[in-house]
């Protein structure tokens, strides 16, 4: 099979007893990701087919058969063990990695929703589960046995429809319900807490004298600017609230009979108060003279004032008051550590305690004021997207809690430079205004009977351990891992059922459920249950375990513990999937076979690498990882690099056979690959760097940047995009950027410019070569022999 | 004796104008010694010294009068109210006779300086605006204030805080955009907390940290100056804020009231001042459209089930937010007055806004009330406006941070001050042991003080002994005010009124002759008022009773248990018919008022002087008819008669009263045809007349136009003697034609009966 992902079950890694090692040989992230695109290009895939789907990165398209596009949420192990013991065995998690909102290609057809009046969907009585393709009907369609609990329940009778002799409904076809893995049910009134209205945000804008110096107002405005008139603007009946803070509250009275902007002050933060009520949430269109009136002005409003210390707690708490009754989002700017005020925080950043056993300490967040606030967010639908543009230490881990809690997002830009970065940061505010997002949502995960949830990975608010999640908001970017575990054996007829349910507000006002389901196999063999694993789920759920721990303990042993990981599963199939072959050998499972390289480039993310890290950006590589949907984090896991200096003519522009866009061929993540006087480009999904190097030919700068630049030195340092210039090769160069700009989630692609010799960006480039020797860790041959020595050792013993 | 000239000359009228000279006799004149002062009186020709003014050392401070004696060839002046000899400036040397300066000149006994000290600063207006209204009231409001920035000079500094369910103090210095400051509208704040919130510290830094070295804080001045700038600079700024003002943008639920938290506005605007302007005229201008319901001093709770407390429930001790918001505004009060700072309080509601609980404010600080139904109303428009009437020079009639001190020759005291003052706890050689209103004191501070505004000051004799051994050279009691106050053109001054009044032994017919029964009516008023503040009603109306009674007993003549002989002469002839109407009038009775107008009424009483005072207690009554000139007749119900127009002027009321017939012709529409030109003039002459009493009076009165039969008519009937109830005159009604006033209170003439009995008797 062209996927390459099936068969041969097990591959010859390139590692025998000889202990010489051909690094051409070993098992390549960028092949694989390139022959499973080109599959993908001419295939759809189905999702009924026991097949494991494509691997992360791919671009694919795929037809809802009843099990749901494998976008929305992945489970490791597509065939799952019979019993706890054989799970133990092969030392694989079982779990589901869950994107709920995630977003379709145009191909595939949108998640249906579907009205059943006061009623509410049809629901198991026993567990509850929504009626889904895989109930079953029975006596004549008056029952309907439940496919999680084999509960037979009687059909509600305005549900009612015969069934064939085949035991289908004979309604089946116009039931998308029955259909489809993914629907969007509309829920009625008993599933809200009050009635729902379209979602309401509020900017809160850091003005505070470290703000103002670098000019981030007028950036937050003109992002604001772009998010609510740029292109389609919120939906009809969002209402927006506009505040800016330094060591007070400002608000902003934006009422559309009114002139301009009326400023309200609240000095008093640690009471502090929302000052107004009608005027604070407006419709930014009817109220659009007043809103880009006090655009225009925001700088210019505090450029005199400076004041240092912004009161961010003081934030939290009156965004909360304004939003405590209907929920909805906050947007909010910090542009250093929060000082002043209720929970105003200390410098404790401390490089002293790094690689020590306080180290965590640093990356918990060690004030409960902001662990209240995130579980109130939660628990009241509110959710916050925090940007923070510090110029030095800001305690990510204290105040991004809430954005982990309330089912937000932390932007981080360490080393802001305006010029450079502004371009990104408007267009990342705009994505996290204009993205899908649901309120007040919480989410219910239900399974076969034999199986039960054991824990969850993500961003979102856990109260006990039987309670639903919470999310204050939930994104269309964000993914959760459920964990399962036994409470009995399988049923090797039946198969094994997920659903996930998803209560929450639309964007437009409107309560929902969104419900999936997935299904799979039952197996007792382990060599299948291997065989059908999904690597990149695998990897996202070691990922987030690995996260989960750095809570609670040292870097070192996390990155040990990663590797026996890794070790465990290899050797686990080694003894039981391919005894047969020379001892000697390395055996990797077809499955599996990037694993080992996936979870060394885990091993040297910012998170876990070893050397000098500030505890800042460890914590905010850590939240990352934590909500990252599993096609983005293979990306943050193994970059993509190409060149730019060789495309071929055809790179850059659409396939006309296949309709697909033509990048041009990546190359493994190893500076020994670079060609020397080449352009490059390397992309983890978060940074774009291009890396220049020294020996560049001049034409080619010209032709890239334009006639005047001749040597990567006159470049402009806080280049943020290709330039235009009238060259074959910068329309391919910009083409592919945009292309490049349309895969990404809500992180914009903004260049930054690595030359050889010149930038400080050189290093992170190198540091992200995952293949090379880097990071306090070994390069891939030697850490593929290094695992390859303890898997002898393991199963010698 | 003129008393009215002597008004016209010092501003002042005693109730006795020789003086009994010992304790004894004073004390049997039962009226006591008493000047109802108006400092600052408006008089043409008054004499403004452009040169400081010769003071006795200290701590007499008595400034040189023409009651001094001189001994010009010594060049000294010996102080007539401590005895000191002083030697005379330099300057005064070339002084004889023939050439004294002015403030020695017989007619000088009131005279006026301006001081060589500068005023740092102009007034200040800070304007408290109630946005918990309806549009249109709001709109009226708006415009009214807009217009009275015209009114100011342009130097002086304005402000303006805003309040509903939370206060703002809007920041005029602020050009990008409308900017205020919110304060919390259920909480009380300091004046430091209020400092810390808007930035007026001087280093803004973390309180618990040292302020950082060599970075100076900002100026206190430059500070405050965002809020409070002079209204050339800003009136762009301020007019736009003001027009932009939007009712409170909070939802008022329908069983609720508008959350209103005037209590904090009012402390906020008070700290603001206090931090930034200290002892600098300041006024503070609160506006309001309804009781505050949130807060310190909420007089009511918002929800509607809880009304607002009436007489009956204050007396009963049932108002639960009365006491509590009582103390909360006489500590605002006292802080206000203490910096010099005025406040007015202007009320646009039907309802009633809690003036009761904030008369501290404007009765401490020397403000304004005023009372209207909505700010749409011409009694607040002009009321208002009248606020900034000029003098002939172009300065605004309004004196800033006034000081009023008294000082006595030894043989009297002074017992105290009723007014719109508070004590400065000053203690001198005159002040005297008895306590009548403001006591144990010579000096007061009045803060807002206007040309009108009037003071009642109380007198004891202190010369212990019997008439016999007094020497029988006429002996004089002197008795100096001096006034101190920041003139609206940016002068401080001092007014200086000098009084000498005969001692006599206590027997002397001079003292009776010499009773001022209008004078003694207002300041017995004044007293009755400030006991009515604190006793219960019927005890102050005994009170009264029993004075008149003795008062009567001393001075009428009569055989005793003969009331048939009971005459009194001319000039006490009035004074019962004062007091019966007194007894009877919204200051002494709060029945059929609210407690807000009570506060209203009695803090006007306690303003005007003795002509106004006099009308407020008995109002003047004048009857237009056929061939009559207009004439005055008895505030009585004989004087309604059909075919007859009343012009009644109760001082807060002017009304027209049309008898029946004029009332039926006027409806019928004769006034309209040519041939009944007298009857329009009828019509016409009462309108001139009440037009005329319109033009200068403050507040506007209430003009009330109405008939025989008219429901406004009870404004009328309340005011007559009821010489015609449904009880006198026959089964039937009274065959006279006049009124029948239904009431159960006595006539004048049953008053009179009474009086005549009790006083003749000699047994009280």
């Amino acid at each position: 099979m062209a996927s390459g992902r099936e068969a041969p079950a097990q591959s010859q890694s390139g590692i025998n007893g000889s202990g010489r090692v051909d690094p051409d040989q070993i098992p390549s992230v960028v092949a694989v990701r390139e022959s499973n695109q080109e599959y993908y290009s001419s295939h759809v895939y189905p999702t009924m087919e026991k097949l494991c789907p494509p691997i992360a990165g791919t671009e694919y398209s795929s037809v809802d058969q009843g099990s749901s596009n494998p976008k929305f949420g992945r489970l490791t192990l597509c065939s799952v063990p019979q019993t706890a013991d054989m799970l133990a065995t092969t030392h694989l998690p079982l779990g589901l990695v869950l994107q709920p909102l995630a977003s379709l290609n145009a191909s595939e057809a949108e998640v249906p929703v579907l009205d059943f009046g006061e009623s509410g969907p049809p629901r198991c009585n026993r567990c509850r589960a929504y009626i889904n393709p895989f109930v079953q009907f029975a006596d004549g369609g008056a029952k309907f046995v439940c496919n999680m609990c084999q509960f037979a329940n009687t059909v509600p009778g305005d549900y009612y429809s015969p069934i064939d002799a085949s035991g289908r409904r004979i309604d089946r076809d116009q039931r998308p319900e029955l259909n489809l893995g993914s629907v969007d049910f509309i829920v009625p009134k008993q599933f809200s807490k009050s009635e729902p209205e379209p979602m309401r945000y509020i900017f809160a804008i850091d003005v505070s004298a470290d703000a103002v110096n670098r000019s981030l107002p007028h950036l937050a405005a003109q992002a604001i600017r772009k998010a609510l008139y740029g292109s389609d603007g919120l939906p009809q009946g969002c209402k927006i609230a506009i505040m800016t803070f330094d060591r007070t509250l400002h608000f902003y009275n934006l009422s559309s009979n009114l002139l301009q902007a009326q400023m309200m002050i609240v000095s008093e933060v640690d009471d502090s108060f929302v000052p107004l009520i009608n005027g604070l949430f407006v419709d930014p269109e009817e109220s659009r003279i007043v809103i880009e009136s006090l655009l225009d002005r925001l700088d210019v409003l505090f450029e005199d004032l400076k004041i240092p210390e912004p009161a961010f707690g003081a934030v939290l708490d009156v965004a909360f008051q304004a939003l405590e009754a209907t929920g909805g989002k906050v947007i909010a700017t910090l542009s250093t550590l929060s000082t002043w005020g209720p929970g105003h925080l200390t410098f404790r950043d401390d490089p002293r305690q790094y690689h020590t056993d306080k180290e965590k300490v640093l990356f918990n967040c060690e004030h409960v004021y902001y662990k209240n606030w995130g579980q109130k967010y939660a628990e009241h639908g509110i959710g916050l997207d925090l940007f923070v543009l510090p110029s030095t230490y800001c305690d990510l881990a204290t105040v991004g809690t809430i954005c982990e809690l309330s089912g937000g997002e932390l932007f981080y830009y360490p080393n802001f430079v305006p010029q450079r970065d502004g371009r990104r940061l408007m267009a990342e505010i705009d994505g996290a205004v204009n993205r899908v997002i649901g309120y007040q949502a919480q989410l219910k995960v239900r399974c076969s009977n034999g199986l039960q949830v054991s824990s969850y990975y993500g961003n979102f608010y856990h109260s006990r351990p039987a309670a639903d999640l919470d999310f204050g908001t939930i994104d269309q970017h964000k993914s959760i891992v459920v964990m399962f575990k036994y409470d009995g054996k399988l049923d090797p007829k039946l198969d094994s059922h997920f659903q996930a349910a998803l209560l929450y507000t639309t964007k437009s006002g409107q309560r929902r459920i969104r419900c999936h389901n997935f299904v799979a196999g039952v197996t007792t063999q382990i060599k299948e249950a291997v065989k059908f694993c999904d690597e990149d789920a695998v990897l996202s759920v070691i990922a987030k375990e690995a996260m989960h721990h750095m809570l609670t303990d040292q870097l070192k042993t996390i990155r040990s513990g990663i590797t026996d990981k890794c070790v465990q599963i290899l050797a686990s199939y080694r003894k039981h999937g391919a005894a047969m072959s020379s001892p000697g050998q390395l055996i990797l499972p077809e499955s599996l076979k990037e694993l080992t390289v996936l979870l060394l480039g885990l091993i040297k993310t910012k998170a876990l690498r070893g050397g000098n890290v500030s505890s800042d950006m460890r914590v905010f590589s850590m939240r990352l990882m934590k909500s990252m949907p599993l096609d983005e984090l293979a990306l943050y896991l193994y970059p993509r690099v190409f060149g730019l200096h060789n495309l071929a003519p055809e790179d850059g522009y659409v396939d006309p056979v296949t309709g697909h866009f033509r990048m041009p061929k990546y190359i493994r993540d190893s500076v020994a690959r670079f060609d020397a006087g080449g352009v490059y480009v390397i992309d983890n999904g978060q940074n774009c760097y291009l890396y220049i190097n020294k020996r560049v030919n001049p034409n080619l700068l010209r032709d890239l940047f334009g006639p005047t630049v001749e040597k990567s030195e006159t470049l402009d340092a806080y280049l943020n995009e290709l330039p235009e210039v009238d060259t074959p090769i910068s329309i391919q160069a910009r083409n592919i950027m945009a292309y490049l700009a349309s895969l990404r989630g809500v992180k914009a692609l903004s260049i930054q410019l690595a030359r050889q010799e010149l930038d400080g960006a050189e290093y992170e480039v190198s540091a992200m070569m995952v293949e090379d020797r880097n990071n306090e860790a070994m390069n891939y041959v030697d850490y593929l022999c290094h695992i390859h020595k303890h898997i002898q050792l393991v199963n010698h013993n | 004796m003129d008393f009215e000239e002597i008004e016209e000359l010092d501003g002042v009228r005693f109730s006795w104008n020789v003086f009994p000279s010992t304790r004894l006799e004073a004390s049997r004149t039962v009226v006591p010694i008493a000047a109802l002062y108006t400092p600052i009186k408006e008089r043409p020709d008054l004499s403004v010294l452009q040169y400081e003014p010769v003071t006795c050392r200290a701590p007499c401070r008595a400034v040189l009068n023409p009651y001094c004696q001189l001994d010009i060839r010594a060049k000294l002046w010996i102080c007539p109210f401590c005895l000191s000899r002083n030697q005379l400036p330099a300057h005064y040397k070339d002084i004889s006779p023939q050439s004294l300066p002015h403030e020695l000149l017989p007619k000088s006994t009131t005279i006026e300086y301006v001081l060589a000290r500068p005023v740092q600063s102009p007034p200040v207006f800070l304007f408290v605006v109630d946005t918990c209204q309806t549009e249109e009231n709001l709109q009226a409001l708006k415009d009214s204030i807009i217009v009275s920035l015209s009114l100011l000079p342009p130097n002086a500094l304005v402000g303006l805080i805003t309040f509903g369910t939370t206060a703002q103090v809007h920041e005029l210095g602020y050009a990008e955009c409308a900017k205020s400051y919110v304060f919390r509208g259920a909480k009380e704040y300091n004046s430091k907390q209020v400092q810390e919130m808007l930035g007026l510290l001087a280093s803004n830094l973390r309180p618990t940290a040292p302020a950082a070295p060599g970075r100076p804080g900002p100026q206190q001045f430059g500070a405050a100056a965002r809020f409070l700038l002079p209204i050339q600079q800003c009136e762009f700024q301020l007019t736009n804020i003001l027009e932009q003002l939007q009712p409170d943008p909070w939802p008022v639920a329908n069983d609720k009231r508008a959350t209103r938290c005037t209590g904090v506005a009012l402390s906020v605007a008070i700290g603001l001042l206090e931090t930034s302007f200290p002892n600098t005229g300041a006024r503070v201008m609160l506006f309001a459209g309804g009781p505050g319901t949130e807060g310190p001093g909420m007089v009511v709770a918002p929800e509607l089930r809880e009304a607002i407390r009436s007489h009956h429930d204050i007396e009963r001790d049932n108002a639960k937010h009365y006491k509590k918001a009582v103390k909360f505004y006489e500590a605002l009060a006292k802080r206000a007055a203490a910096n010099g700072h005025i406040v007015d309080i202007f009320a646009g509601c039907y309802d009633q806004i809690g003036m009761l609980e904030m008369k501290s404010l404007p009765n401490m600080t020397g403000g304004t009330l005023i009372l209207a139904d909505a700010f749409t109303t011409s009694i607040f428009k002009q009321s208002f406006q009248r606020m900034f009437n000029k003098d002939l020079q172009g300065h605004l009639q309004m004196g800033f941070n006034a000081t009023l001190e008294v000082l006595t020759t030894k043989e009297l005291k002074v017992s105290g001050l009723i007014g719109h003052a508070i004590s400065m706890n000053k203690k001198s050689a005159s002040v005297g042991e008895t306590e009548i209103g403001i006591g144990n004191t010579c000096a007061w501070k009045m803060c807002g003080i206007t040309p009108g505004s009037s003071y009642a000051t109380y007198f004891e004799v202190v010369t212990q002994g019997t008439p016999a051994a007094q020497p029988q050279s006429p002996q004089r009691g002197l008795i100096q005010y001096l006034t101190f106050y920041q003139h609206a053109s940016g002068t401080y001054r001092l007014r200086v009124t000098t009084l000498a009044r005969n001692l006599t032994a206590g027997g002397d017919p001079a003292i009776a002759q010499s009773f001022d029964q209008e004078a003694a009516a207002v300041l017995m008023a004044r007293i009755a008022v400030f006991k009515a503040e604190v006793d219960d009603g019927p005890d102050v109306l005994r009170w009264a009773d029993r004075m008149l009674i003795r008062l009567c007993q001393k001075f009428a003549d009569y055989r005793k248990d003969d009331p048939s002989s009971f005459r009194l002469s001319q000039n006490f002839s009035l004074y019962p018919q004062f007091m019966f109407h007194l007894r009877r009038s919204q200051f002494l009775q709060v029945f059929n008022n609210s407690p807000d107008e009570t506060a209203f009424y009695r803090h006007v009483l306690n303003r005007e002087d003795v002509t106004n005072s006099l009308i407020m207690i008995q109002p003047t009554l004048i009857s237009f008819t056929f061939d009559q000139p207009p004439h005055p007749v008895l505030l009585d119900s004989v004087s309604i008669k059909p075919d007859h127009i009343l012009l009644l002027d109760t001082f807060f009321h002017v009304l027209i009263f049309h008898g029946e017939t004029i009332a039926q012709w006027r409806k019928a529409g004769y006034q309209d045809q040519p041939e009944y030109q007298s009857f329009r003039d009828l019509l016409a002459a009462p309108r001139e007349e009440a037009a005329e009493l319109l033009v200068d009076r403050f507040p506007l009165p209430r003009f009330v136009d109405t008939e025989a039969g008219g429901s406004q008519a009870r404004f009328l009937l309340s005011k007559l003697n009821p010489s015609t109830t449904h009880q006198s005159g026959g089964a039937y009604g009274g065959a006279t034609g006049s009124a029948v006033v239904l009431t159960d209170d006595v006539s004048l003439q049953t008053f009179m009966g009474h009086l005549q009995k009790l006083a003749v008797t000699g047994t009280s």
